[in-house]
């Protein structure tokens, strides 16, 4: 018989092409499209033989292929393996030597529940998950590029995704608000956190000197289009940009009709204030408008008690004696002024005739960064010193020239001398004023009145506490945008309406005749349940967190040069639940913890299997895992007793741009002292924390769900002879205490060490010792066991 | 209906297969008999290789190729005159009117080649240089012009073209890595620059010293965690020995975790070879003196060529040497957008002698035959001048400027291409960074549409879509 002769392997593949086959008897449209463009299917459970092996239905999936192909799978793992596992997993950290002998006490299935519930819900889980999905977003702190500008406020966005993760936020919300959270209808506290979710659009690598604007815009556009459909539809539509996808379903018209929707959309911090001050800031944006009309009335009034006849007015620069720079105005809505040349005794001196004799007010018009008090002397009385030009205006430039009143003075009719001195540097003097006040007690209080309340205004407007930044994205200029022929941004093709991919799925037409971007509908169109690939690569990542290899292996990839699925029927069964879950990522967690598949032992040494599937690409056993470079720094700390669980109040800041190697060695030294976990590491691109990348953590310029892992002596190298890592070792030896080796692997192994290993390590201490004496031998011995492959690796 | 294998029957090599995507069947098998620890790549040329390693001696911040090796008659006659043709549309700075060199040019060597007076010494070795004239299409800024030149895109990040030769050949010796890079600077792309971006993390250039801006002096330059802040050798070889029983005992391992044992193992080794590798105090009073060590102005780039023939001499694939320090009155060291003649001179009298140097002493050690030395910046200078800042300078110029190589096959005494009368447009055999590229790797051996990597389901290259091998050039 045709089947009989099929091996197991043969008969897997079979079952593809049969699954190739059904997927495309789909209705006509579907016909000869790659797998992942067409929607997920809903297929039956498989029946098993082993029925007492199946936890929940994902086992069913597992071991129907495998009984298919007469491989057993490896028992389930050891207690101690089994709650190491979940917890690095889980929350990147060991568990405690008392968490371990808890469990190895009582490990029933509801024991396992309970903790994988309660992981779930400690706020270390959204600190792991939440960096997961920031490799995704290409999660930056600088510009990267050329440069190397700091976003000082892209750490916003990352506590975002970390609350996002720990909220369980549903996952196509999580996306819509990433694209579009500025334009859903929100409550205030909604829209804090969606206008951070934006940040997913504003942070990623730009080159900021290119000269060329039209190109930087169309470069930034790019990076946009890129991580956006890398991330959430995994798949590359870039190369769209200059000619047709070769190998996928993307035509040029639709690259530029995205573009059109980014092109609509401008990067820009926004100031967002803080929930809890809601009602503070409609209290003060009241008292502003009230202080307003009661200026612009007490201004009015002034006009009674002044004898606007008698006014005398003057420009600056006409001094008759000085020693100060005349600064031309750039044109004639600018003020021509006056200025100190450079640090010197300033003074200037003008000879006025006065008609009237009275109480004068005297103001003088200038503008000023900082404070630069200076004098005003009348008559040459040096005696009476008045204080001018003390305030502050804002800045330096002509917009931010302000009559200021100054004083009062008593003037005889006649000739008088005004001398204004200011040293060692002089605000920008445009103009001097004076006004003969016919009611002068009655001016004083208005004046008074009218500073109190200019002082109040003052305080208010600067009072920004409780605001803070955002990078975020928000609806510019919206337009379609013409092809750009051979991707050269300044040769014009045809202009393209606005829209989304229009071969990856049927219902492919932008409605937004609003005059809005399309931001809003192409994240709608992205989560539609139906949508062929948003759902499939987010539970395809899941699972490869979860496995360390996706059932389609190309995690990034589900073009048609990526790889096809291990399992195709069991990921749309489990794209399928996701749904129907809505969207939930701890309920997709719990199906995967929950199965035998997950729970299953490393035990390779089945060889029949081995020879059958060398490869493990039926999971009869669990793979080796190696650390990822934040679990490994983490846990160094946290063994160590150096760890600070809590998220850290503000961010740590260290310098991007241009930095000198004394520069660098300050930031090193910062990290080394970080006692936060590693997620709250600044990610300062082109300069990233070598401890970090020399273990994998990724370059932060593009979407990496799947991390590189290689093994090259600069690894080795480090540790062994990283200070940081040494330094640690000490504590670690401190904290555990001379020669308790049982403790030591509790608490780094989450085991009690065999007699073998017993002997080796006092052969290794005694020989040591005699080097180096104990105390160091000690702390060497705690060094060799942090860089161990068992430390390194979960099994 | 096509069926693809893919990665998840040698999952457990993951980095492998992704390397392998690119190259089928015939790499796989070889990669995969070879320890997984210190390589993954490709390690066997396409073709014939005319040179087996590249020293790239790198001048930063744009030298002025109209001042030193393009020598045009016009910018003296029609100094002070407009040029007769509009300036490029996106231009750094503002320009002002044709400004003639402040040196006299000469004809050198042999063949014949056209200096500037400023070149005391590198005539002695002119007829083994190789002139290109034509270099052009890169970006205007420092920024996108560096990244460009170093990794074929000015604004993606990409893998330095140093990253592609150590995927392509692999290192000589397994105690040093394939890709150095001597005191780099942090600025303009900065480690970027020889970033191995989403290829295999063995494969980035290693820097000798920090790349910082400034950078490091040569005399302080050494690779990063070759000692132990304490621990002697005894120490760390009892370390090794407790690591490798542990390891031993492990139950479920794997080729991962062996391979992890074997990278300490030559952790341990590469301690005591590298250190030998940069440690100059062995050299001679005469190389000292052929290169210009301990001479003031000198010393520093004398280190590094040193180091850079050490490097060679020991199987380093490809050695970046920088010549990017600041200077007092310009930001970057040959970037002088005023003080054009006091720059110059300054930077010139730096590796004048050390570049001389170099060469003689690689031919003398019969390395030069197989060892391609290339001498650039990212972009040239304006023949005209800029307008304002005070003392006379030039604007950076990405249409038409010069390179030169040596040794490694290439023909020496030669002038390939050529820009028109005022050294504005390279019009004769233009040679664009991708041609660039392309005939780098083509003299290493390297095809440069075969040499692949697959990245998230897409094919890349050094050369893009592009690159025109400049035939002509090779003997």
């Amino acid at each position: 018989m045709f089947f009989a002769d099929l091996g197991g392997f043969h008969r897997i593949i079979f079952r593809f092409i049969a699954f190739l086959l059904i997927v495309n008897a789909f209705g006509a449209e579907d016909s000869g499209k790659h797998w992942s463009f067409v929607s997920p299917k809903v297929y039956s459970v498989p029946k098993v033989k082993t029925e007492a092996w199946v936890k929940n239905e994902i086992d069913n999936f597992i071991l129907a292929d495998l009984e298919d192909s007469d491989i057993t799978p490896a028992k389930e793992a050891e207690p101690a393996q089994l709650i190491r596992r979940i917890y690095y997993d889980l929350i990147g950290l060991p568990p405690s030597p008392e968490k371990v002998e808890e469990f190895l006490k009582d490990h029933s299935p509801e024991t396992f529940t309970r903790i994988v519930n309660n992981l779930l819900d400690s706020p270390q889980y959204g600190e792991r998950w939440g960096r997961h999905w920031l490799d995704v977003a290409r999660y930056g702190d600088s510009n990267g590029g050329d440069e190397n500008h700091a976003y000082p406020h892209a750490w916003r966005y990352r506590n975002y995704v970390i609350d996002a993760f720990n909220s369980d936020l549903p996952y196509n919300e999580f996306i819509i608000e990433q694209l579009a959270g500025d334009l859903l209808e929100s409550n205030s506290n909604e829209r804090q956190r969606r206008v951070t979710a934006t940040g997913f659009l504003a942070i990623g690598t730009k080159i900021l000197a290119e000269k060329d604007g039209v190109k930087k815009r169309a470069d930034i556009i790019d990076e946009q289009i890129d991580t956006m459909s890398r991330s959430f539809m995994g798949i590359s539509v870039s190369c769209a940009r200059c000619h047709d996808h070769k190998f996928d379903p993307i035509p040029t018209v639709d690259y530029y009709a995205l573009a059109g929707i980014f092109h609509s959309t401008k990067i820009e911090d926004q100031s967002l204030s803080k929930p809890e001050d809601e009602q503070r800031e409609a209290k003060k944006k009241a008292r502003l408008e009230l202080i307003k009309d009661q200026l612009d009335d007490l201004e009015g009034k002034f006009s009674e008690f002044v004898d606007e006849e008698s006014i005398v007015q003057w420009e600056a620069e006409k001094f008759v004696r000085g020693n100060v720079s005349i600064i031309q105005g750039n044109n004639d809505n600018e003020a021509t002024y006056i200025s100190d040349p450079g640090s010197q005794e300033n003074f200037v001196e003008y000879e006025i005739k006065i008609q009237t004799e009275g109480t004068y007010s005297v103001d003088f018009r200038y503008a000023a960064e900082r404070s630069r008090p200076g004098s005003l002397i009348i008559d040459g009385d040096k005696g009476k010193m008045i204080p001018v030009l003390a305030d502050v205006t804002g800045g330096w430039s002509s917009e931010y020239q302000r009559w200021n009143h100054e004083t009062y003075v008593h003037l005889n009719s006649g000739e008088h001398v005004f001398r204004v001195e200011s040293k060692p540097l002089m605000s920008h003097l445009d103009r001097i004023r004076l006004t003969r006040v016919r009611s002068p007690d009655q001016v004083k209080s208005l004046r008074l009145r009218i500073d109190n309340l200019k002082d109040e205004r003052a305080g208010i407007q600067t009072d920004k506490n409780n605001t803070y930044k955002v990078m975020a994205v928000q609806d510019g200029d919206v337009a379609d945008t013409n092809i750009n022929l051979r991707g050269d941004p300044h040769e014009k093709g045809e202009l393209v309406p606005r829209g989304f991919l229009s071969r990856v799925s049927p219902r492919n037409v932008l409605a937004c005749d609003d005059g809005s971007s399309g931001r809003l509908e192409l994240a709608k169109w992205m989560t539609l349940p139906d949508h062929p690939l948003t759902a499939r690569v987010i539970v395809n990542r899941i699972w490869y967190w979860h496995f360390g290899k996706g059932i389609v292996s190309t995690v990034d990839d589900f073009g048609t040069t990526g790889a096809e699925p291990s399992h195709p029927e069991l990921l749309d069964y489990l794209v399928n639940d996701f749904i129907r879950n809505g969207w939930s990522i701890k309920m997709l967690h719990r199906k995967i913890m929950f199965s035998n598949t997950y729970q299953m032992g490393a035990d390779n040494s089945n060889s029949l299997a081995e020879k059958k599937d060398p490869g493990n690409s039926l999971y009869w056993h669990r793979d080796v895992r190696r650390l990822e470079a934040e679990s490994f720094r983490d846990s160094v700390l946290m063994v160590s007793g150096n760890l600070n669980m809590d998220p850290p109040a503000s961010p740590l800041v260290v310098k991007s741009q241009d930095p000198s190697p004394s520069d660098l060695l300050k930031n090193r030294q910062s990290y080394e002292n970080y006692q936060y976990r590693s997620v709250y590491l600044p990610v300062v691109r082109s300069h990233l924390y070598d401890l970090l990348t020399l273990l994998g953590f990724p370059n932060a310029t593009t979407t990496v769900g799947q991390r590189s892992q290689t093994t090259v002596p600069t690894q080795a190298l480090l540790m062994m002879n990283n200070p940081f890592l040494i330094g640690q070792a000490q504590s670690l030896a401190l904290r555990i205490g001379e020669g308790k080796v049982r403790e030591l692997y509790l608490t780094l192994f989450s085991r009690v060490p065999n007699s073998e290993e017993m002997h080796w390590i006092s052969h290794f201490v005694d020989k040591h010792s005699k080097i180096s004496g104990k105390k160091k031998a000690w702390e060497s011995l705690c060094h060799t066991l942090l860089i161990s492959n068992e430390f390194l690796h979960v099994w | 209906m096509s069926f693809s294998m893919s990665g998840n029957f040698i999952s457990r090599r993951e980095a492998l297969n992704r390397i392998c995507v690119g190259f089928g069947g015939i790499a796989l098998n070889s990669i995969l008999q070879e320890n997984s620890s210190a390589d993954s790549g490709i390690h066997f040329p396409h073709q014939i290789a005319r040179a087996k390693r590249i020293i790239f001696l790198f001048m930063h911040g744009g030298p002025s190729h109209v001042d030193l090796f393009d020598y045009k008659p016009k910018l003296y006659s029609e100094h002070g005159k407009p040029l007769p043709f509009p300036e490029r549309s996106v231009q750094f700075a503002a320009r002002g009117n044709i400004f003639a060199p402040p040196w006299k040019f000469r004809q050198v060597g042999q063949c014949g080649h056209w200096m500037s007076e400023l070149w005391e010494h590198l005539p002695e070795v002119a007829d083994d240089l190789c002139m290109i004239n034509s270099l052009c299409e890169t970006n205007v800024s420092h920024g996108g012009a560096c990244m460009k030149l170093h990794t074929g895109d000015e604004a993606l990040l990409r893998p330095s073209m140093g990253s592609w030769v150590s995927y392509g050949l692999g290192t000589e010796n397994r105690n040093l890595p394939a890709f150095v890079t001597i005191c780099p600077t942090s600025l303009h792309g900065g480690v970027n620059n020889f970033g191995s971006a989403f290829l295999p993390a063995q494969h980035q250039g290693v820097p000798l010293g920090t790349p910082g801006y400034p950078n490091t002096p040569a005399k302080d330059a050494q690779f990063h965690y070759m000692r132990h802040p304490s621990a002697g050798r005894r120490e760390q070889e009892l370390q090794i020995e407790l690591l490798r029983k542990l390891h031993g005992s492990n139950n479920f391992g794997g080729t991962d975790l062996d391979a992890r044992m074997s990278s300490f193992e030559l952790a341990f080794r590469m301690q005591m070879t590298a250190p030998e590798a940069t440690n100059l105090s062995n050299e001679s009073k005469i190389t000292r003196e052929l290169y210009g060590m301990d001479g003031s102005e000198t010393d520093n780039f004398a280190r590094q060529c040193i180091l850079a023939r050490r490097l060679a001499e020991r199987g380093v694939r490809f050695i970046q040497v920088s010549h990017a320090n600041s200077l007092p009155f310009n930001n970057e060291q040959w970037d002088q957008h005023s003080h054009l003649e006091k720059g110059h001179s300054i930077n010139v009298k730096q590796i004048d002698k050390p570049i001389t140097g170099l060469i003689k002493d690689l031919k003398a050690r019969g390395l030069l035959e197989d060892t391609l030395v290339i001498w650039g910046g990212e972009f040239g200078r304006t023949p005209t001048s800029q307008k304002g800042n005070g003392e006379v300078g030039r604007d950076h110029h990405p249409d038409g400027f010069t390179m030169w190589m040596a040794g490694g096959g290439v023909r020496s005494g030669i002038r390939y291409g050529a820009t028109d009368e005022f050294g504005y447009h390279a019009i004769e055999d233009r040679m664009t960074i991708h041609d660039l590229h392309a005939t780098i790797l083509h003299m290493l051996g390297l095809d440069h549409t075969r040499l692949t990597f697959n990245s998230n389901g897409r094919e890349f290259r050094l050369t893009d879509v592009h690159g025109e091998i400049a035939h002509k050039i090779m003997g």
